[in-house]
């Protein structure tokens, strides 16, 4: 029982000495503090007494003014002045010789008053009964401002004016016992400081004066200037008693007597060392005393301390093995540099690089940073982290052998073993992004077939709609074609059926002559009257005109039919200039109110193709090339061939297309017209056409200048294209 | 004997005479000494070896690189002393009369320039202001003129308070009555014959012999301190004057050797700290003379 007792005790021995040392040092203190009392009541005196001293001192000076001033009041120069000027003398003619006479007395008093060899008095001045000035005598004109004179009634008074800096002392003028005027002797107040004593250096004894306003006198050198609250609470102070002076820096000692015969207080602020010397002051002996008690809670906390550190080291070493097993690749990085201070051993089966080999590279070097916007990625992030803001995003690694892969990564800021870090946490998802871009390849494709459907459906339903045209205008020319054939015979009887008839006529007209007289002007008459002169010669006019408009006719039948071709389903061999032909006339009525047309034709031979098809090419070549052109153009319609190829260019002077546009040209539903003008199929479908025949077609244009759609096909047909 | 004497005497004062005659500068210079006659009186000469005047030609005689001597006389006589002819005036006529020693070389003693001084004798440029002041003793039932500015108005109210008064002044002075138009006009004049000395003029008011008396200014500012609440100042008798150093006509070098040697004191300061040592005060009464002087 007594061991284990003293164990416990044993353990908290410091406590147990830091109170026997208390104890013995209050002890130690109280004796010291009764002495050191004794001694301060005996130093508070004497500093009293000195003060009062010094007090005196300065009332010496003050009255040395005052007695100075008061002869020169009394001096006989001004009661010469006074007297000549009782005997009603002008100041022109008499008195001006006695006021040179003050003056000279006034220059004389303040060459002679002087304080080691300083003149006490920088101005003299004489004012009549009513103020006004009659003797300035000044040092320099203009150094010290006259004072503002009450009525005295006082022997001499004493005046301190602190704004100018100025001590003013003032003596009646008495003449036959009627105050006559007053002499202002004015001086430097700082001279009543000067004696005073202003350890510059270390402040710890300070003198000066104080007004019975509480303002402080100005004094030469550096001595302390005090704030408004220090002035009042110094005026308070008692008298003649060394009191505390709270309101100073280093809670000072102070001391006020009152200057005898004024209203000036000298004041005196002594730190405490300066009044006592190197006894301790009662501060001390007390925050002595606190010493052992600070000993002894010191000793309990450095037990705690102790034991808090000692936690601490389990709680890091929990977090150790946190940071050490977990399987994302955590990395901390200095917020300054940026550069990897620490990895967890994950870094070495993920990035392929060692714990100790990571240290000192930057994020930059085991990232991919393909792209040049890759490091503005990683500097956006990391100054949303460093500003506070996690930041989560999906980051392109790179192993130590250059291998990249994909990794999730989050940034944080955090305060680690006291300093600023960045907290990057690595996780790999290489699997998954390989998933998603397999998935977006998958979709890709869909996409692409979904395309080609529309576009194949599209083609095919204006394949199919042209094909309806052709096969319309196919049937419309076969119907008109016979009955164009019949009249088209009858035409041709007819007209010998009418040159017959008129044969007759004439010989009947070469007939009247045989005739009696009235038949004769019979016939005559009626002749006239049919006007059968012009029916004779009209009538072949009507119809060579009827037969030509046949001829139109048929031949428009004729051309619907080569344009259409609706009985040409496959390929044959076919004279492409002829289907250009053929569609001109069929989109004449297009082009012929704005266009001119020019056929440069090389006579190109024959090739195995769809015709009807590519006359629907042509088609959509000259109206688009017609439709380009806004007010009057040309349309050049060339062909060329060589021993492998043939080619045909339409050629406008339209507007032209776009550069933007020009990519697009073919793409089906693109169009540039307004809406309802244009499917924006035809070239798309056209484009089809050719690509069938195992050809190109091209295109260059200029905007403002026109375009140039360039044919090209093969003058064999390629079996595989078709 | 005595025929022998009645020849001898003549002949002595003759050489003596022509020995003794003022001379120019170049004579001085070979005689080594200039002889400055000089009347006590005020601050100009003291008596005492000192003096504005004193100081003055002190200063002129080192400055032409001669010893100085200060030969004393009196107003009735300065003139004898440095002519060796008696100065007889009658009205506005001047004339020369006897033989007399010439005891100096030139004026320096607050010398009025005065016109018929100068129908006989050479002034150098002005040195001093002055003016005379008629002075009352305190107790006379006169009052002091209230003073205007219009000093020619303020001369005719003050002699018109001369009345039937008694005037004391000294003949051949600056006090003279007649320098100022007082002579032959009735007024009970008199003169002080006790002594030549004009320091005494005042002590003579005093002594009640006569009513009035004048002074002039750089005399008056002395006693109005000397003997205030005795006697007053009663207003101006004259224009402001100039006092200067007087020649004689034979000394045209020496006269402006000292016009050279003032314009030089004036530029270097000297002349008004003599000024300020003799006459404190006298600026203000005069500012315009001083601010020439500048």
């Amino acid at each position: 029982m007594f061991a284990k007792v003293f164990r416990r005790l044993a353990s908290r021995w410091p406590l147990f000495v830091a109170a026997a040392f208390a104890i013995y040092s209050l002890l130690l203190l109280s004796h010291v503090s009764s002495s050191q009392s004794q001694l301060r009541a005996e130093k508070d005196l004497r500093i009293v007494a000195d003060s009062k001293r010094r007090a005196v001192a300065i009332a010496d000076l003050v009255a040395e003014r005052r007695n100075a001033t008061a002869e020169l009041a009394e001096s006989s120069e001004i009661a010469n002045y006074l007297t000549n000027k009782s005997l009603g003398m002008s100041l022109r003619y008499g008195l001006n010789a006695n006021l040179f006479a003050i003056e000279d007395r006034f220059r004389r008093q303040m060459e002679k008053a002087n304080l080691r060899g300083e003149q006490i008095f920088s101005r003299i001045v004489l004012f009549d009964e009513s103020g006004q000035v009659l003797v300035d005598r000044s040092l320099e004109k203009g150094s010290h401002p006259l004072p503002v004179l009450s009525p005295s009634g006082a022997p001499a008074s004493l005046l301190i004016d602190l704004p100018a800096q100025q001590i003013v002392v003032t003596a009646p003028v008495i003449y036959k016992g009627v105050e006559s005027g007053q002499v202002a002797a004015i001086g430097d107040v700082r001279q009543i400081s000067r004696d005073l004593i202003n350890s510059d250096a270390t402040g710890s004894y300070q003198e000066f004066l104080l007004t019975a306003a509480g303002q402080q006198l100005p004094a030469p050198g550096n001595p302390v200037h005090l704030v408004a609250a220090q002035s009042t609470a110094l005026r308070n102070i008692p008298e003649d008693l060394l009191s505390s002076f709270a309101e100073s820096p280093g809670d000072d000692l102070a001391v006020r007597t009152s200057v005898p015969r004024t209203e000036l207080s000298l004041v005196t602020i002594l730190g405490r060392e300066t009044a006592y010397g190197q006894a301790s002051s009662p501060f001390f002996l007390y925050s002595a005393a606190a010493f052992p008690l600070i000993l002894l809670i010191a000793a309990v906390l450095f037990d705690r301390v102790r034991r808090v550190g000692l936690a601490l080291a389990q709680s890091e070493q929990r977090f150790r093995t946190i940071f050490d097993n977990v399987r994302d690749v955590i990395f901390v990085l200095d917020v300054a540099g940026a550069s990897i201070i620490e990895a967890n051993p994950r870094v070495l089966s993920l990035y392929g690089y060692a714990q100790d080999e990571v240290v000192g590279l930057t994020m930059s070097d085991v990232s991919e940073n393909a792209a040049p916007e890759s490091a503005m990625i990683w500097a956006e992030n990391v100054a949303g982290a460093i500003g506070g803001k996690p930041q989560l995003f999906v980051w392109r690694a790179r192993r130590k052998n250059g291998e990249a892969f994909w990794v999730e990564v989050s940034i944080l800021r955090a305060l680690i073993d006291q300093h600023d870090r960045l907290l990057v946490v690595a996780h790999d998802i290489s699997q998954r992004k390989a998933q998603e871009l397999e998935l977006l390849n998958s979709l890709e494709h869909q996409r692409n077939l979904n395309r080609q459907l529309e576009e194949a459906q599209s083609q095919l339903l204006q394949s199919e709609k042209m094909a309806s045209i052709g096969q319309l205008a196919a049937g419309v020319a076969h119907e008109i074609n016979n009955p164009v054939g019949f009249v088209n015979s009858n035409m041709g009887t007819l007209s010998t059926y009418v040159e017959k008839l008129l044969n007759m006529l004439s010989a009947y007209q070469k007939a009247e002559a045989d005739l009696s007289p009235e038949r004769r002007e019979l016939l005559v008459a009626l002749r006239a009257k049919l006007d059968i002169a012009y029916l004779s010669e009209d009538v072949a006019a009507l119809l060579q005109e009827s037969l030509e408009g046949l001829q139109r006719v048929r031949r428009i039948v004729t051309d619907l039919k080569d344009f259409s071709h609706v009985d040409e389903t496959e390929f044959q061999n076919a004279n492409l200039e002829k289907g250009i032909d053929s569609t001109l006339n069929v989109v004449w009525n297009e082009l012929k109110y704005k266009t001119e047309v020019i056929k440069e034709y090389a006579g190109v031979p024959e090739i195995e193709c769809l015709p009807s098809q590519l006359n629907q090419v042509f088609m959509n070549l000259l109206v688009n090339a017609a439709q380009s052109i806004a007010e009057r153009g040309r349309i050049t319609v060339r062909t060329a061939f060589d021993e492998e190829n043939i080619s045909i260019e339409v050629q406008d002077t339209g507007s032209g297309i776009s550069p933007e546009h020009l990519s697009r040209i073919f793409d089906p539903f693109f169009t540039t017209k307004p809406v309802g003008k244009g499917t924006g199929l035809g070239l798309s479908l056209a484009y089809g056409i050719i690509k069938k025949h195992a050809g190109r077609i091209e295109v260059s244009s200029e905007p403002g200048q026109g375009t140039l759609f360039r044919i090209i096909l093969p003058r064999q047909r390629v079996r595989s294209a078709s | 004997m005595n025929s022998f004497f009645r020849l001898l005497v003549p002949l002595f004062m003759a050489c003596f005479s022509l020995y003794a005659q003022a001379a120019d500068l170049k004579e001085i210079q070979a005689r080594g000494e200039l002889r400055h006659i000089g009347v006590r009186y005020a601050n100009f000469v003291t008596g005492d070896g000192d003096g504005f005047d004193v100081e003055l030609v002190k200063g002129f005689a080192k400055h032409i690189g001669v010893k100085y001597k200060l030969e004393l006389s009196d107003f009735y006589n300065v003139m004898r002393d440095l002519l060796g002819k008696d100065v007889v005036r009658n009205g506005d006529q001047v004339s020369l009369a006897g033989d007399f020693p010439v005891k100096g070389d030139m004026i320096a003693t607050g010398f009025t320039m005065l016109p018929w001084r100068e129908k006989v004798l050479i002034y150098s440029a002005p040195v001093f202001p002055s003016q005379v002041l008629l002075v009352a003793r305190a107790d006379s039932s006169l009052r002091p003129i209230k003073g205007s500015n219009d000093l020619s108005k303020d001369i005719v109210e003050t002699k018109a308070m001369i009345g039937k008064s008694s005037l004391l002044g000294m003949e051949r002075t600056c006090i003279d009555p007649a320098n100022y138009g007082l002579k032959g006009k009735g007024l009970d004049l008199r003169s002080y014959t006790k002594s030549s000395n004009l320091n005494e003029i005042v002590p003579a008011l005093i002594n009640h012999e006569a009513e009035l008396t004048l002074l002039d200014v750089p005399d008056t500012i002395l006693d109005l301190q000397k003997w205030a609440g005795k006697i007053k100042v009663l207003g101006p008798i004259s224009e402001e004057q100039k006092l200067a150093a007087a020649f004689p006509k034979s000394s045209p070098e020496l006269r402006d050797a000292f016009d050279g040697y003032l314009r030089k004191i004036k530029a270097d300061g000297t002349y008004d700290k003599l000024v300020d040592k003799y006459y404190p005060g006298i600026r203000q009464y005069f500012p315009e003379f001083f601010a020439k002087a500048h």
